[in-house]
């Protein structure tokens, strides 16, 4: 599986690119910046430059002109005569001021006519292009509509207050013919008396500074402006969209907003007075048109320079990238299982990383050598195993099975595989994951051959002996259950009484489940199968010891017909015979053999139980109780005072009631005869771990030598008077209990008593 | 008769010649009248004859046993009584018991016991 993701060659390639381009970027707004600005710049002083050049040809022109030309008339002599001059001699010295005049205006081609206007308003002296102009005309009395005129008049009377030598101008304004033209006066002085003494007014041409504008050309386009000092237009370009409309801006005294214009005011006479503004409005059209080169020129530059960055970024991140591609290559064949393949190994962190890779590959090929030989002996193992072998996880799905288990219940792997143990577990109560075996497996650790049923395909049961763990991981988690169970059929088979055992132990435990733990079943039906097994051998036991109490039943009643005879006829005869007689004390020891022989055979007949031995369950205490209400009669129970002790949980023992309860009899009758004085008989019962039971006489007799003790147990053996005890009790006795697979045990001493310790199995 | 009749007359049925050779001893001497039987089918046979005051009957007869030879006894004469005899302590004497037996007797046995049995009977 692939996880999504740029190659690593990209991953370089692609950083150091964005990187290269910003830089590229950034360098390119650098340049055009640095670039424009200096356009710009140079731009600007080339319009200021023309501009100056425009107002340096006006000064040249016009302004220069019109000093010299005003000037010149402050100091012309012919015009002070005239002035000076009597009325008589006025038309001579008008003629001389007149020649003046004309050589002035011949001079100056932008001079369109020149006068000299007297104190009084009147026109005096009128000179155009080179003629005489003799009208007269009043300042006061102007022509209506006369547009030189009101301008000619307007700066006379400005003059006329001035003091002598001011120059003043006026206009420029558009004369009758059409022409762009303007006024230029200066005051004259009475050259006698003082004062006022008239002006001289010059009519000068602006046509050819209009014409000089006009063909003016910045950045290859007319943009010239010439505005009057009240703003009228007295020259536009040609087009407007080349050069925008100025006025707007200069009337409202703002910016503009998108266009740069340049203006420069021309100032003339004493009040330095206004005389126009020349303008150069120049469209952002322009500049951009401008800019446009310099644009294309910082591309020119960039792109190749950032295409060959590019190019070499590239081969740089191939550079760094190769190794690491070349190691992932390496991983991915290693993770293909191809260990054979290596990584080359380099300088450097990448060659530390190499040479990991390239032992990191060695021991993965070493451990996958490992896992795989380990694998198969495991494989081999589970394959070569005769037994089942389950293993599940920890929810109980199986998760691998043996051939042997499927052999034995005939499924196939795959319909094993992914299943719950459910279909292989016979019985409800024997669900490994559902009832409580579960549980104990985790709480008391492994379960050991646990007989229990396992269900083949076909349906049949198959009883198994089960065992099963607790598989865990390194932290103690459970990861598994693994169970191993053998098919036992076969041995069943050959212990045909154990198979019911086992089948009998398994129904039972099914039953019992829910209240008892499978320990304390198991061991109780182990126990069972002990007690049938003890069973047996008591069966056995007892059946020798029947044919022993017939054999005795049999020749006891063969003997008791011929003794009955000895007996009676020895009594007809005591009859019949004279007591003091010689015979009669004879026929009475025949008698007294004969009634001890009766007791001989009377006890044989008693302890062989008539050759019948029927074993059960015996409650021990009760059968004491039976045998103390048996020999009440004999024991002096006035004398001999009998003590039980008898335990409150002893088991239910298995043996013969009768023949138990007459060696209980016998041991105390004994303890009674034992103690003829009187004395303390102490019966003690107790459990030996569940599994024997004792049973002790105490008695506070005068006790018994040690060769006596040797002795007691022999048939026929007696300490009791002649004729009182045959010495049959206790041989009868032990063999009774050895039929049990008991034990009786003495011990006595001198004048403190004897204690026979009866033990029994249960 | 009558001198017959004052006699108490007892049957002895045993296999064992020297019992039934005591017994009838024995009850000669105590003047009664005493006829012995070996089996219990000559018993029987006997008790069809004559009646009987008493009878001893062993338990292991050859043949029919004690307990049916007092059965077949009942049947011709259900007042018959009767003492069992035995060499065991039998089940089947207590069944004869049951049946109105007297009581049984134990062997070997002595004269004193026998007439002890024998004079609770004929009261």
């Amino acid at each position: 599986m692939k996880k999504k993701g740029l190659p690593i060659l990209f991953r370089i390639l692609l950083p150091f690119l964005g990187i290269l381009l910003l830089i590229t970027v950034i360098l390119g707004f650098v340049f055009y910046g640095y670039n424009r600005g200096f356009i710009i710049k140079a731009v600007n002083e080339f319009v200021s430059h023309e501009l100056e050049n425009t107002l340096f040809y006006f000064d040249g022109n016009y302004k220069v002109v019109i000093n010299t030309n005003l000037n010149f008339f402050q100091e012309s002599y012919p015009l002070n005569d005239f002035i000076s001059a009597e009325e008589i001699e006025k038309p001579i010295r008008r003629a001389a001021a007149e020649k003046r005049f004309i050589s002035l205006s011949k001079i100056n081609k932008n001079i369109l006519s020149t006068r000299f206007i007297d104190f009084s308003g009147i026109e005096q002296i009128v000179i155009s292009g080179s003629r005489r102009i003799r009208t007269y005309q009043s300042m006061k009395n102007i022509p209506s509509g006369d547009i030189f005129y009101q301008n000619a008049a307007g700066l006379f009377k400005r003059l006329r207050v001035m003091p002598p030598g001011t120059i003043f101008f006026e206009g420029p304004f558009k004369d009758s013919e059409g022409r762009t033209t303007f006024l230029a006066g200066i005051c004259k002085e009475e050259p006698e008396v003082g004062g006022f003494g008239g002006a001289v007014i010059i009519h000068y041409d602006l046509t050819d500074f209009i014409n000089y504008l006009s063909q003016l050309r910045i950045l290859d386009r007319s943009v010239a402006w010439l505005l009057s000092p009240t703003n009228d237009v007295l020259l536009r370009p040609v087009s407007e969209e080349n050069s925008p409309n100025p006025v707007p801006y200069i009337s409202a005294k703002k910016s503009p907003p998108d266009f740069h214009f340049y203006s420069a005011e021309c100032k003339l006479g004493t009040d330095k007075a206004k005389l126009f503004t020349v303008i150069f409005s120049i469209s952002p059209k322009i500049f951009s048109s401008e800019m446009y080169p310099l644009v294309l020129q910082t591309f020119i530059i960039f792109l190749p320079a950032f295409i060959i960055t590019s190019f070499v970024a590239f081969l740089i991140a191939k550079n760094i990238s190769a190794p690491i591609i070349n190691m992932a290559r390496t991983v991915t064949s290693i993770g293909k299982g191809d260990f054979t393949v290596k990584v080359n190994t380099d300088a450097g962190e990448i060659g530390t990383l190499a040479d990991g890779i390239n032992k990191m590959s060695e021991d993965l090929k070493k451990f996958s050598d490992e896992i795989i030989s380990d694998k198969d002996y495991a494989e081999n193992i589970t394959k070569s195993m005769a037994d089942v072998l389950i293993v599940t996880d920890a929810s109980g799905e199986i998760k691998t099975v043996n051939p042997a288990t499927l052999n034995l219940l005939e499924y196939n792997k795959e319909e094993l595989l992914g299943q719950s143990t459910e279909i292989i577990f016979a019985e409800e109560g024997e669900l490994l994951f559902k009832g409580i075996r579960a549980e104990k497996l985790l709480k008391e650790g492994p379960v050991e051959n646990y007989i229990m049923t396992l269900r083949a395909k076909n349906g049949e049961n198959i009883p198994v002996s089960f065992s099963g763990s607790v598989m865990k991981n390194s932290a103690g988690g459970i990861i598994g259950f693994v169970c191993i169970s053998r098919d036992i059929r076969e041995m069943l088979k050959l212990h045909q009484s154990e198979k019911e055992l086992i089948a009998e132990k398994v129904r039972v435990e099914s039953l019992k489940e829910s209240k008892k733990t499978i320990e304390e079943q198991n061991r109780e039906l182990d126990v069972a199968l002990e007690n049938l097994k003890s069973t047996q051998e008591e069966l056995i036991a007892s059946e020798k010891m029947s044919s022993l109490g017939f054999l005795a039943g049999g020749v006891a009643h063969e003997l008791n017909n011929p003794l009955t005879g000895i007996l009676g006829f020895t009594q007809l005869l005591l009859k019949q015979t004279d007591e003091t007689g010689p015979q009669y004390q004879n026929l009475k020891y025949i008698e007294t053999s004969v009634l001890q022989c009766k007791k001989i055979i009377g006890e044989l007949l008693m302890y062989s139980g008539n050759g019948k031995f029927e074993f059960g369950p015996v409650n021990i205490n009760k059968t004491i109780e039976s045998a103390v209400c048996l020999v009440k009669h004999i024991v002096q129970t006035g004398k001999i005072e009998i003590i039980k002790q008898f335990s409150d949980d002893l088991p239910i023992a298995s043996g013969s009631r009768n023949q138990l309860e007459l060696v209980f009899a016998n041991l105390i009758r004994n303890a009674a005869d034992a103690m003829t004085d009187g004395g303390k008989l102490t019966i003690t019962t107790k459990s030996i771990k569940m599994s024997f039971v004792e049973i002790s006489f105490t008695d506070t007799s005068a006790g018994m030598s040690e060769e006596d003790i040797k002795k007691i147990f022999d048939p026929f053996f007696t300490t009791k008077p002649t004729g009182k005890g045959t010495g049959l009790g206790l041989s009868i006795s032990l063999g009774i209990i050895k039929a049990h697979r008991g034990d009786i045990k003495v011990v006595s001493e001198v004048n403190k008593g004897s204690t026979f310790t009866i033990i029994l199995p249960v | 008769m009558e001198k017959e009749r004052s006699k108490t007359s007892v049957l002895i049925v045993d296999d064992s010649s020297i019992i039934r050779l005591f017994l009838e001893q024995l009850f000669l001497s105590e003047g009664c009248d005493v006829v012995t039987a070996e089996t219990g089918e000559e018993a029987v046979e006997n008790f069809k004859k004559r009646v009987f005051d008493a009878a001893f009957i062993d338990i292991r007869l050859p043949g029919m046993n004690g307990l049916e030879t007092y059965r077949e006894m009942l049947k011709i004469n259900p007042k018959t009584k009767a003492i069992m005899m035995t060499a065991y302590a039998d089940e089947i004497v207590e069944e004869a018991v049951k049946l109105g037996a007297a009581c049984c007797l134990s062997k070997p046995f002595g004269i004193d016991e026998v007439l002890k049995e024998f004079n609770k009977l004929k009261k």
